[in-house]
């Protein structure tokens, strides 16, 4: 295939053609660091024409991403997110006056071409980098701490990504362990005793969930009665689920960090082989085709994810809302608030810390406490991942509803 | 005993597709001598196709026939646009032009439709069971089953009874001699593409059915089974392709039902050391060809 | 240069031949990669002849025979049947033109059966007719009596006859022999060369590739003798006949 290479510049150009005098008034004006969407929103409509153009040398924010591959599926509405925040900071002046750059630059999910994008980003002068969804991360983070430039781990979950990445990579959303711990909790509150989990040790994701969920659900109390194996994408799950009907006597509950498009044909399968029993699972499956499974595969399936769907969040409606206005289409997925939250988390740190320098960004990041689009992000300076709780959705019929949000767990299994 | 029937039946279900499969990809293999790895991405257009025409409206009945059509008329274009231009350039050549081709339609899917899973519903009589005596039969392993063996009787009987048939089985022996007889080389590669993509349709349907989703890597399993089904039935013969789509799916279902829990996911890898077994015992596959001319 | 043993250079009209050659090749030359195979080759074949082409081992005779039927194609010089161009590289269209290669080796289709090879030798005639069928089991009752039988599995002799008589399903007005005698016992051997004969009776144009050159002397009008890509001798075979053989091959072909 061809390299696609795709550089995205902040669009504070057309407006420094307008405004050759300015201030740095842009800081003042803009809502603080805790400041919700809704404020962050309506205040940069309000101080677009108002507030003067940033100046200076931009604040420059790569993104080594995965734009064509694999991971396109989470890094594509990342960069989607991201931009749209960079955009509404730009139009409400910029951060101490100077604006924001996202230079999102396509790596392919290869690991040769990740880590020279990396390095080319960190050489760029970057102060701070978005990590990708994909493989590559960790070389990613070795590469930025190598520069002590802070890092993300983008729309990755496992919790053993920043030790993995290094000194200078931090975890802004919730974590696999906060996962494992809310469905365990969920299944004892439901009075489940015993579960069947069905994992695969192909993916870090597949292997540890069904640990973690397992540590939580027999801590509680509950027993897992077997530990079943997948095998990812093979398109076809009858001898496993012809396993699990034969399971005597029958668990109360099956726990799987399965995704689609593979729950899918699992459901299907699992359902036509006469096994009703309740099927937890993870944040995978928060996806549209799910639903496509047909209502008799997947009614009443629940499930943990970062966020709840744009219908029964009244925050996330409004981000697709303003996304909309902006872009003149809906993001390729919701993901994109969770790129829409680092940056406006990175955006206060900034203000807060009065310095664009990656040391300051650093230890900023220590200190995080944002309520955000998809929910409160509080780092535990610590092992720095956010404490940060999940939600849970069921499907009624095919159609995906929120359930209550539950809090914070008070015990988390070890990553 | 049940649950072993049970997953003798979910092995047959499952080998059924991937015998037409592997015939599919055999077909050229034998007339052509190239090894066509964009095979796979012949059923994700199926799956593209499905996923459009049911999205327009029309029923999943017409769109899995629309469906495999897209995949014959895909496959003739692969000919037609890439191989032919590509012709005496060699083995290697064609497999990479082939690799390429493969990679290049991924991409295509993956920029112009989404890099996410798009659903097709399939019906829900499919999802229907049939139980006697513990056992539970889906309609959709039914219909699977007799589909691919009603495909795999018409080709065999394609094959034999037409003079066309008569024209592609003698080219898969000796494409230079068959045309010394007066036979196009040009119309029996096309016909050989026309029904590689016709068995990749309707495999494609079944697998489709089956999933019920399309994603830019849905060719990704399918073609792997079958250059393994094909590998192990002896490259070259249309029976051993069959045959040996079926042995790989039986033995991927016990596989996956016997193993120890742990080593499930390696199912795959374990089938395929299986076929390595089988090709050291016999270097020629289940069905290779043993010396054919009396000299 | 090897030096032409027979220089007779006969005018094709004082032969059979009496109008347009069935066969005209000229200044043929065909490369394999570096390998240069045959080299400013010109012959002809006039209606109704049975020209030889005598030569040793590797001499190129297959190749030329090949790339009269279009297999190969020629780097200079062409090949004219029945005065159109042949394509190289496009045999099917020689074939339907009206020539059949009888190859090296038979070529037969060994997993098919008999009556499957003979149809498939009639595939540029649109339809195969009972006739055609029935004719060959009359020529060839041994084919006749395996016809349901895979035809691999006949000997030697008989795959010869099944190739001839797949050839024949045609109707061709020009058949190519490449080597028809090699691997076979002399009984079988003279039984072919029979056929060969009886063929050209009743107006079928023959070229033959013989390594055996006696044999070929002895059947053919003409004959040319192929050396290491080129021709080395040619003229009447039985003029051919009263020179020493080796001392024909020594041309060029005794270089190697």
């Amino acid at each position: 295939m061809r390299t696609r290479s795709i550089t995205f510049v902040a669009l504070a150009a057309p407006l420094a053609l307008t405004l050759a005098a300015c201030g740095s008034s842009g800081g003042s004006t803009a809502s603080s660091s805790a400041a919700s969407s809704a404020s962050a929103s309506a205040s940069s409509s309000a101080s677009a024409s108002t507030s003067g153009t940033p100046t200076g040398d931009p604040i420059k924010i790569g993104f080594p991403a995965d734009l064509s591959s694999t991971y396109a599926y989470y890094d594509v509405p990342m960069k989607e997110g991201a931009q749209m925040a960079v955009d509404e900071l730009n139009e409400a002046g910029g951060i101490l006056g100077r604006p924001l750059a996202l230079n999102v630059v396509d790596q392919r999910n290869d690991p040769a071409e990740s880590s020279k994008v990396t390095q080319q980003l960190i050489d760029d002068g970057s102060v701070y980098l978005i990590g990708t969804t994909g493989d590559t991360v960790p070389a990613q983070g070795q590469l930025a701490c190598a520069a002590n430039i802070p890092i993300s781990t983008g729309d990755g979950t496992s919790p053993v990504l920043v030790n993995d990445m290094g000194t200078c990579a931090y975890q802004l959303l919730m974590n696999d362990t906060v996962q494992g711990a809310t469905i365990a909790g969920y299944a004892l509150k439901q009075g489940y005793k015993t579960a069947l989990t069905l994992g695969s040790p192909e993916y870090p994701y597949t292997a540890n969930l069904p640990k973690y969920f397992k540590e939580i659900f027999t801590a509680g109390g509950g027993q897992v009665v077997a530990d079943e194996s997948f095998q990812i994408g093979s398109g076809d799950f009858s001898a496993v689920v012809t396993k699990i009907a034969n399971v005597k006597p029958a668990p109360d509950m099956i726990f799987t960090p399965m995704f689609p498009p593979d729950t899918q044909v699992f459901m299907k399968q699992l359902r036509d082989a006469g096994v009703t029993i309740p099927v937890l699972s993870t944040d995978g499956n928060l996806d549209p085709s799910l639903a496509d499974a047909g209502a008799k595969a997947i009614n009443g399936m629940v499930y943990s994810a970062s966020v709840c769907t744009a219908e029964a969040d009244p925050k996330i409606a409004e981000f697709y809302a303003n996304y909309k206005k902006r872009f003149g289409k809906d993001p390729s997925s919701v993901v994109a608030a969770l790129g829409y939250d680092e940056i406006m988390i990175l955006a206060g740190i900034i203000k807060t810390a009065n310095s664009a320098e990656p040391s300051a960004i650093l230890d900023g990041l220590k200190g995080v406490n944002h309520d955000g689009v998809t929910g409160k992000v509080v780092m535990d300076p610590e092992t720095r991942r956010a404490k940060k709780a999940v939600s849970l959705i069921k499907m009624d019929q095919t159609t995906f509803t929120c359930l209550e949000q539950p809090e914070f767990p008070a015990k988390l299994p070890n990553p | 005993m049940t649950q072993f029937l049970q997953q003798l039946i979910n092995g047959l279900s499952l080998g059924s597709i991937f015998a037409v499969l592997a015939l599919g990809l055999a077909m050229v293999y034998g007339t052509l001598g190239i090894l066509n790895f964009a095979y796979g991405e012949l059923i994700a257009i199926t799956g593209y196709t499905m996923y459009f025409a049911t999205q327009a409206g029309l029923s999943f009945w017409l769109s899995a026939l629309i469906g495999a059509v897209a995949a014959a008329v895909a496959s003739i274009l692969m000919q037609l646009l890439v191989f032919r231009p590509l012709q005496g350039t060699g083995f290697v050549t064609l497999l990479f032009a082939s690799f390429a081709l493969s990679q290049v339609l991924q991409g295509i899917f993956r920029q112009a439709i989404s890099p996410r899973a798009k659903g097709i519903p399939a019906p829900e009589v499919l999802s229907n069971v049939f139980e006697f005596g513990g056992l539970r039969i889906s309609v959709l392993n039914v219909v699977t089953f007799v589909v691919a063996m009603v495909s795999l009787g018409l080709f065999a009987l394609f094959m034999r009874t037409s003079r066309s048939g008569l024209q592609m089985r003698a080219a898969a022996l000796d494409l230079t001699t068959t045309r010394l007889q007066g036979v196009s080389a040009g119309r029996v590669i096309l016909l050989a593409f026309a029904l590689s993509g016709i068995l990749a349709g309707i495999a494609g349907v079944l697998w489709i059915s089956r999933t019920g989703t399309v994603t830019p890597t849905t060719g990704a399993t399918p073609i792997l089974v079958a250059f393994v089904a094909v590998v192990l039935g002896g490259l070259g013969s249309t029976v051993g392709a069959v045959v040996g789509g079926f042995v790989f799916g039986i033995l991927e279902v016990f596989l996956e039902a016997y193993l120890p829990s742990g080593v499930v996911p390696f199912q795959f890898a374990f089938a395929l050391i299986a076929v390595a077994v089988v090709l050291f015992a016999r270097p020629e596959g289940l069905f290779g060809k043993a010396v054919e001319v009396k000299v | 240069m090897g030096e032409q043993l027979v220089t007779s250079s006969f005018s094709t009209a004082s032969t059979v031949v009496a109008d347009q050659p069935v066969i005209a090749v000229t200044s043929l030359t065909v490369r394999y990669g570096a390998v240069t195979a045959l080299r400013e080759v010109s012959l002809e074949v006039g209606r109704g002849e049975i020209v030889g082409v005598l030569g040793p081992n590797g001499a190129g005779k297959s190749t030329l025979m090949r790339t009269i039927a279009g297999v190969h194609k020629p780097v200079t010089g062409q090949v004219l049947l029945e005065g159109r161009p042949v394509v190289g590289g496009a045999p099917e269209k020689a074939a339907r033109a009206g020539l059949r290669l009888v190859p090296e080796g038979r070529r037969i289709f060994g997993p098919l059966t008999v009556e499957e090879n003979l149809r498939i030798g009639s595939m540029s005639r649109g339809s195969t007719l009972k006739d055609d069928l029935e004719a060959a089991y009359d020529r060839f009752p041994i084919l006749g009596e395996r016809r349901s039988q895979s035809a691999g599995t006949l000997s030697g002799g008989e795959q010869q006859q099944l190739a001839i008589a797949r050839a024949l399903m045609a109707h061709p007005t020009v058949i190519l022999y490449d080597e028809p005698s090699l691997g076979l016992a002399p009984r079988i051997v003279d039984q072919i060369f029979e056929l060969i004969a009886h063929l050209r009776d009743e107006g079928v144009t023959s070229v033959l590739v013989e390594q055996n050159a006696r044999l070929a002397l002895d059947l053919s009008d003409r004959a040319y003798v192929l050396g290491s890509g080129s021709i080395t001798a040619s003229g009447k075979s039985s003029d051919l006949a009263k020179i020493d053989l080796a001392q024909l091959y020594l041309g060029k072909g005794a270089q190697r």
